[in-house]
């Protein structure tokens, strides 16, 4: 009975353990000036299993050791991987070999250079790297040539990969209208992002003296001052926007909903009882600050990709502005016309202001407890 | 006047303008897949360390490959190969190995109807690989030949477990014990009881089980004990929980599924410290990665969680990369410790939850729903205790007391 015993437990764990990620490797595609590069990282660990790469046997591979073997690894790398343009297989000639570290160990890279008869046309790349040995195996292909990176995975199924050509850039711009799409979006459905720049706005058309709201004269006075607070709102929510997306500063979420919802209260309460008359805009440029933290939580879970990063945070920046612009344009000459009247004075800035605060009480109360 | 404050207007643009491209530049010189490469400046500088096989085991290895290359089509060679190679997967908790296997299986890997001894390999690493229903398919077609064979019978009884089928886990435990030891079969029973309601019972068999063992299967007896310690957390018993835990950790393994369980455990009871010392040099390992960087955020260590946040990501990116979803259930997780993407915890715990379904990917999903307030998916919970009768103390307190760690921002 025993003997059988032994022979179950080789195989009797059933738990799936995924420590250390399975083997890959990674085909960077690049372009410069209009020569194509390659730079391909294959796992030591694959080397020493294929090659034998640990000379001394000393269960450690030294920098001494990959060395050595440059010719071994560069032959068989080569020989399992083919790289053809418009149909013509390209010479791959190696540069340099260095050593990267990935996040599941260290990897040998080769730098290469591909001598293509063909300058232009469809590329394709013959991928069979240890697949005779490992199946899980998988080639990673990444052409970087444009603003978006485009992945490609070669596995035992799927050696041949054809390398589509985006020449025109299309990928880039439309990622960028994605992310115009995003945060203008993000500004309409953020409500309270949108109410906070209304309420702001509200009292632009009005001036504080002696105790009660008068309207201005000129058209000149308000829109000034509505656009100190437009700007001073954009430029602290992109620091912070900046700030987050960068990592140098990270805030819990819970804190910054809240605070975006204190935020609301805060200036509706101002438009009823001011207490920071003379510098709405300072309070603009505080409490946007938090908005940004805010807006940078949404750009976060749009998968920011690295290489079109500048674009998609351009992107949604502009959208965030033209969502809000347009609501101003919207809202802003009614105001102006009504700022004389009773109705916009006592209702709509008082009563909607008061109302405004309620909500982002609601809210206060809803995210803090979360 | 004017000009004053056209100038500062500008100026305010222009700020806004260099602040952006500023970012930006940095942003983008920041590599999103590696490190830049590098040239060492010492050729005595050591880059890798390999898992330690020993002598003796690698040469028989290469034995083995040698002659498999000349003669790739005999099976008796291949499933010798093939299951050394599990073995140093599982010992050194080392997928690649998992990989090599599967090659070295390549003439049978697509065949209908191959060998016994294939088919059992190659469900064995489709188990590992989450392909169940592949495993189980395998497996029925094995035991149709070979209605004897207790290995397949064991296997089959522990998918089933694992997706929750614990009908057909029952029967195949059944099937077991009449071509297999009691022992053996005790163990298969005690597990399905464990998962159904006889929570109590199952402690007390595996409590035995533990003590008929003898003492030179240190790995055997260490599974049984961690078993036993998570049957004791599912009733809500610390102290011998702990008690199993201790047992466990004292002998002369380290198993990584232990380690997961256990570190889970001192997260719950609010003892970040012990995890981060127990799981030090574990950083390999993504699940206690994960536990790691859990335990360094409650324990208020900004820069290591920080550390082990970005390694995590870039290890789901490169999971991501080679469209892997092995990792969902722990990115659920991950995304619900760190305040992050909840719809997205959701989506991943429900996909996790699809696949399998034990206690603890019923807890995720759990923790994903009450967080993202869906209460459909609460009910998906609900229900299946109600069909399954499985008793968890963490589910019930979640399920009594939603506000009780859902997500813990």
């Amino acid at each position: 009975m025993f003997r059988k015993f032994l022979l179950l437990a080789l195989l009797i764990f059933p738990f799936a353990v995924n420590a250390h990620t399975p083997s890959s490797s990674y085909l960077f595609i690049n372009e410069d000036a209009a020569e194509l590069q390659l730079r391909w990282d294959i796992a030591l660990r694959d080397l020493e299993f294929v090659i034998g790469l640990d000379s001394n046997q000393d269960q450690k591979i030294s920098w001494q050791e990959v060395k050595d073997k440059q010719q071994e690894i560069t032959a068989y790398a080569y020989s399992n991987l083919s790289l053809n343009r418009d149909n013509k297989s390209c010479q791959l000639e190696t540069i340099n070999l260095q050593v990267v570290e990935h996040t599941d160990g260290s990897y040998a890279v080769l730098k290469v250079q591909p001598e293509c008869k063909a300058s232009s046309g469809l590329m394709s790349v013959d991928y069979s790297l240890l697949f005779d040995v490992d199946a899980n195996h998988r080639g990673i292909i990444l052409d970087q040539r444009q603003e978006n990176t485009n992945s490609y995975i070669a596995s035992p199924d799927k050696q041949n990969i054809k390398i589509s050509e985006g020449k025109d850039q299309k990928t880039g711009f439309n990622n960028f209208t994605t992310f115009v799409t995003q945060g203008n979006w993000h500004i309409l459905i953020g409500f309270d992002h949108i109410l906070f720049i209304v309420t702001l706005m509200l009292p632009a058309v009005l001036l504080y003296r002696r105790k009660q709201w008068i309207a201005v004269d000129e058209f000149r006075p308000a829109i000034i001052s509505l656009l100190k607070i437009v700007t001073a709102f954009t430029i602290a929510h992109s620091i912070t926007l900046s700030l987050a997306i960068l990592e140098v500063v990270s805030l819990p979420s819970r804190w910054v909903e809240s605070a975006i919802a204190l935020s609301v209260i805060l200036v509706a309460v101002n438009n009823i009882k001011p207490l920071f008359i003379h510098s709405r805009w300072s309070m603009a440029f505080l409490f946007g600050l938090i908005h940004g933290f805010g807006f940078a939580s949404v750009l976060n879970n749009l998968e920011l990709n690295s290489g079109s990063l500048l674009l998609s945070l351009l992107g949604f920046n502009v959208g965030v502005e033209i969502g809000q612009g347009l609501t101003l344009l919207l809202l802003f000459p009614l105001a102006y016309l009504l700022r004389k009247s009773n109705l916009y004075q006592t209702y709509i800035l008082k009563f909607g202001s008061l109302l405004i605060s309620l909500l982002a009480s609601v809210w206060l109360v809803q995210r803090i407890a979360v | 006047m004017i000009a004053d404050q056209k100038m500062t207007r500008w100026s305010h643009l222009g700020f806004t303008l260099f602040l952006f491209f500023s970012s930006e530049l940095i942003l983008f010189t920041k590599s999103a897949y590696a490190s830049e490469p590098r040239t060492p400046n010492n050729g005595s500088e050591i880059l890798e360390n390999l898992s330690a096989t020993s002598n003796q085991q690698s040469n028989k290895l290469k034995t083995l490959r040698k002659n498999l290359e000349t003669s790739p089509n005999n099976l008796d060679l291949a499933s010798q190969l093939a299951k050394a190679y599990i073995g140093i997967a599982r010992e050194n908790t080392d997928v690649r190995y998992y990989g090599y296997a599967q090659a070295v299986l390549k003439p049978w890997w697509e065949k209908q109807n191959p060998p016994v001894e294939a088919l059992l390999l190659r469900a064995t690493l489709n188990q590992q690989r989450h392909q169940y229903t592949k495993a189980i398919d395998d497996l029925k077609l094995l035991l149709k030949r070979q209605p004897r064979h207790a290995q397949a019978w064991l296997t089959l009884s522990i998918i089933q477990q694992v997706q929750g089928n614990y009908q057909s886990a029952r029967a195949s435990c059944s099937a077991l014990s009449r071509v297999s030891s009691i022992w053996l079969s005790n163990l298969c029973h005690s597990q399905v009881l464990g998962y159904t309601g006889s929570t109590e019972r199952a402690y007390k068999m595996q409590q035995a089980l533990a003590l008929q063992l003898k003492t030179s299967r240190p790995d055997l007896l260490q599974w049984i004990l961690g078993i036993s310690a998570e049957t004791a957390l599912r009733m809500g018993k610390k102290k011998q929980a702990e008690i199993n835990f201790e047992k466990a950790l004292k002998l002369p393994l380290r198993d990584a599924y232990l380690l997961r369980i256990y570190s889970d455990y001192l997260l719950e009871e609010n003892r970040e410290a012990v995890v981060l010392k127990l799981l030090k040099d574990e950083e390999k390992d993504s699940a206690l990665l994960l536990r790691m960087a859990i335990a360094a955020k409650r324990a208020n260590q900004k820069q290591l969680m920080s550390d082990y946040q970005k390694l995590l990501e870039s290890r789901f990116k490169a999971a991501r990369l080679r469209g892997s979803n092995l990792h969902e259930r722990d990115e659920a997780l991950y995304l619900l410790e760190f305040a992050g993407d909840l719809k997205k915890a959701l989506k991943l715990a429900r996909n996790n939850w699809n696949v399998q379904k034990e206690p603890d990917d019923a807890l995720i999903l759990l923790r994903a729903a009450l967080a993202s307030h869906s209460e459909t998916d609460v009910q998906t919970i609900r229900n299946w205790i109600a069909q399954t009768q499985l008793q968890d103390f963490r589910i019930q307190k979640l399920l009594d007391k939603p506000e009780t760690g859902a997500t813990d921002v």
